[in-house]
């Protein structure tokens, strides 16, 4: 099973060298990006610094696997990346990065869409967002 | 049979654990083994989880066969 996660935040680096990537791909037309960054969030009125990520790993990674799966059936894409956080990841920094490509737009901006509200539904990664205070409450999804 | 329990974010701080394990003589439903974890953890009466069976989701009526692992997840963070 391929592991998704990457310790602490996904570097701009990272993103542009899995761009890079795909140049040799040539059937491809349109990539499409989804990039999570870590908000500063005032909770009664202390704010946000960072989030601390954990997760189910093994269910978390089939999960991840079984949404691509699952993307790749219903659309026409060329492939297909997630990777998530896992760690502390301070606000400003990316935490998710979910990459899909496909011969036309249409296919990768709907797939884009699919998979990253299945991920925030479906994965489980728990999140602390820590205070600058060093206090820290739990996250939930809307 | 053994079964294996896995805490995980709100809940893992809450009870002050990663896993429990304990063993069964008998088949039995996912509810009646919350149940008996409420009991040995007062806290999760207060925390709102699901249930996953060996990694899959699973209703409360699923019956335990065999040895296992039960994850109690509470509410996801992700991205």
């Amino acid at each position: 099973m391929k592991n998704s996660f990457r310790e602490g935040s996904i570097s701009s680096e990272f993103i542009g060298e899995s761009i890079k990537k795909h140049q040799k791909k040539t059937a491809i037309g349109a990539h499409d990006i989804f990039l999570g960054q870590v908000r500063a969030d005032i909770i009664d009125g202390k704010e946000v610094k960072a989030i601390e990520y954990s997760a189910y790993e093994e269910m978390a990674n089939s999960k991840f696997h079984e949404i691509r799966e699952a993307t790749f059936e219903k659309f026409e894409l060329t492939c297909s990346h997630i990777y998530h956080s896992i760690g502390k990841v301070a606000v400003g920094e990316i935490c998710l990065f979910v990459f899909v490509s496909s011969a036309h737009r249409r296919a990768s901006f709907e797939a884009l869409e699919y998979m990253v509200e299945r991920i925030k539904k479906e994965v489980p990664v728990f999140g602390k967002e820590i205070f600058e205070d060093e206090t820290h409450v739990w996250k939930t999804n809307k | 049979m053994n079964i294996t329990v896995l805490f995980f974010g709100l809940i893992a701080e809450k009870v002050n654990k990663e896993s429990y394990t304990f063993s069964l003589d008998k088949n039995i439903s996912i509810s009646t083994v919350i149940h008996q974890l409420k009991e040995t953890f007062k806290e999760l009466n207060y925390i709102e989880f699901q249930t996953a069976l060996n990694q899959k989701i699973v209703p409360l009526e699923e019956i335990i066969k065999s040895d296992c692992t039960i994850a109690l997840l509470p509410p996801f963070a992700g991205g």
